[in-house]
């Protein structure tokens, strides 16, 4: 069944609408999941609950595209569930763990323990914008790397360049991405 | 290090829907990196579960024989006994019984003749049934090639159920090291292991990236140097195909470079013996039916005549519904085609789209007809799977099952034990292998038994 079909089934309450999305993006959140938890139990429970939120969100929400409206919302859900687990004392070391990944945009994205409300709210924003002037092949690399989760390997495979030059490439974005954030005053 | 604060790297969320889509990759990428971490994922699991056990057992001090024999069942820790003491199983077939591991030889009481005239019978079956999986091992009569990147090149001796390396073969008495199998320490390169003309031809690689190939006898003795490679570049050797006709060794090498936005589909054929080297055809997949093969390249299906050197296009991209790969497009409808099957006069086809998805169709080889289908696994979402002479094989939640191409007819082959994950390596007909992070699995498909060589 198509997006449009699907959505439709949640308007109308009908609880068909979890059974098609979860065939149709069933996998897909299980990978966005798995990229960040590295474990399938803790994977499938943020997926399940992704779908009892999609089904709370619409309506009123009405996505336009839903594979991205779903997919935010299991990287949202995984990132909590990360972070829970983490606080009970668990420590991955898996081959792209979240710590990972938050450690190498440290110094490019606020790290203080509080960041205030207003900024949080103004940087999906800035993300676009400093995306927006990326060239397609590193806004490609950036985004699959932190927000699909994929390892290096992965991403050097997938664009056909070697794992030294997706490295090189990212420490160049996440230079770029601090002095861009720090010009429209967010402090790191 | 500084860390990101979690609530600001969550703000990474609501970045534009379209960066979020165009830079998710085709699944087929990910799709092993995720079943190597969903195996170790279950494996930590039960090993964790069996540290429970075992902490239990210590603390409230069950020490009985009958606890000993049960855990000693449940999970092996035993020394294998030598061959010839298998023990008795009262398994049944299909059954939905405890897994019934035994450390034995499933081809016990069979001679060499006997294997072989076994192996004989299904060798086009079993030549079909690593199609599409250049990491699926070929096997030969008496020996399961094992990939092992730790311990070099690694063989399942099907007669003794004991792990033998290929690298300490007897009586190999090379005077130039490099003539040497041993040398080769990396081991057998993907889709290189070949039976025909009473010897066993393998391309070996070592652990600088040279490969050469080598001719064995079957119980894997006399090993020679055919020929060694020096283009195309190992490193950019995708896959390859050694076929054996008419007393000819085709090895076909295809390489895939991305170059200008496209992918590129270079092969090469070898004719080791004299050394030549001829352009023949680009090879995604293939299967072989006597004289005839199949193959798939990016622009379609192909059928070749290994005794004639005829090549005939079957279906072209467009009549597959596809276009040429072509990356920075992400055109939804590019992709390329797989064969995994040639069943009752039919051709099973996987197209895989650029996006990850795949369709599937069959192609009836006596009308040119093209009909869709669903597969048995597609439906069912299998961690593992493997197509053997028509039928599909797939391990789900710790149990293999085995069901038609078509989907129908699923039962149940065996529970592994503790419900772990496997991939399933090579079928005989008689025998799945299976291969865990610490073991080769053998089931034995009649009666759903497991074996631990």
């Amino acid at each position: 069944m198509k997006d449009d079909g699907i959505i439709e089934l949640f308007q109308s309450r009908d609880e068909k609408a979890i059974e098609m999305t979860a065939e149709r993006y069933g996998r897909y959140c299980m990978q966005i999941a798995m990229n960040i938890l590295h474990n399938e139990w803790d994977a499938e429970e943020c997926v399940n609950d992704a779908y009892l939120r999609l089904w709370n969100s619409i309506p009123p929400a009405r996505p336009k595209v839903l594979r991205a409206f779903l997919g935010r919302i299991v990287r949202n859900l995984s990132i909590d569930r990360h972070r829970s687990i983490h606080r009970a004392g668990y420590n991955s070391n898996l081959e792209v763990s979240l710590e990972g990944l938050m450690e190498e945009l440290g110094d490019c994205i606020p790290s203080d323990d509080e960041v205030p409300g207003s900024v949080l709210e103004a940087l999906p924003g800035l993300f676009d914008g400093f995306l927006e002037k990326e060239t397609e092949l590193n806004r490609k690399l950036f985004v699959g790397r932190y927000w699909h989760g994929y390892s290096m390997a992965v991403l050097a495979e997938g664009y056909g360049i070697s794992e030294d030059a997706v490295d090189g490439r990212l420490r160049r974005i996440r230079e770029r991405l601090r002095n861009y954030l720090e010009e429209r005053g967010i402090r790191i | 290090m500084r860390r990101t604060n979690y609530e600001a790297y969550k703000q990474l969320s609501g970045i534009r829907d379209d960066y979020i889509t165009e830079a998710e990759l085709p699944r087929a990428y990910v799709k092993r990196s995720m079943r190597r971490r969903r195996l170790k994922s279950r494996l930590s699991r039960v090993v964790q579960s069996n540290w429970f056990v075992a902490a239990v057992c210590t603390i409230v001090s069950l020490s009985t024989a009958s606890w000993i024999a049960y855990m000693g069942q449940r999970v092996p820790t035993e020394v294998p006994p030598p061959y010839g003491s298998m023990q008795e199983s009262t398994a049944t077939q299909y059954g939905d019984q405890d897994p019934m591991i035994l450390y034995a030889n499933p081809y016990e009481g069979m001679s060499r003749e006997e294997l072989y005239e076994l192996y004989a019978r299904q060798e086009t079956a079993i030549s079909r049934a690593v199609t599409d999986h250049a990491n699926r091992q070929y096997q030969t009569p008496y020996y399961v090639f094992v990939s092992d990147t730790e311990n070099g090149a690694r063989v399942l001796n099907k007669l003794t159920g004991k792990y033998e390396s290929i690298c300490k073969i007897e009586g190999c008495e090379h005077t130039n090291p490099e003539d040497c199998p041993a040398t080769y320490t990396k081991g057998l390169v993907p889709g290189s292991l070949r039976v025909a003309n009473d010897c066993i031809y393998a391309v070996l690689e070592s652990g600088q990236g040279e490969q050469a190939l080598f001719t064995f006898d079957l119980d894997l003795t006399h090993p020679q140097m055919r020929g060694a490679y020096t283009s195309p570049s190992p490193v950019d050797m995708a896959y390859r195909n050694l076929l054996v006709a008419n007393g000819t060794i085709y090895d076909v090498c295809m390489s895939i470079t991305p170059k200008d936005g496209r992918f590129h589909f270079d092969s090469a054929l070898f004719i080791v013996e004299n050394g030549d080297i001829q352009e023949f055809a680009s090879m995604i997949s293939h299967i072989r039916d006597g004289a005839l093969l199949y193959f798939s390249t990016h622009e379609g299906i192909m059928q070749a005549n290994l005794q004639t050197g005829e090549i005939f296009p079957l279906l072209s991209a467009a009549e597959l519904g596809y276009e040429v790969y072509h990356l920075p497009e992400r055109d939804s409808s590019s992709g390329y085609p797989l064969l995994t099957a040639l069943k009752n006069g039919r051709l099973y086809i996987e197209t895989v789209t650029v996006t990850g998805e795949s369709r599937y169709c069959t192609l009836t080889l006596d009308t040119m007809t093209l009909d869709p289908y669903i597969p048995a696994w597609e439906e069912t979402a299998p961690e593992s799977f493997l197509v053997y002479d028509g039928t599909a094989y797939m391990v789900k939640q710790g149990i293999v099952y085995a069901a038609h191409l078509d989907g129908a007819d699923t039962k149940m082959v065996a529970r592994l034990p503790d419900g772990q994950a496997c991939i399933l390596v090579s079928c005989d007909g008689r025998i799945l292998y299976a291969e865990t992070e610490t073991h080769i699995l053998m089931i034995e498909l009649e009666t759903g038994k497991i074996y631990i060589p």
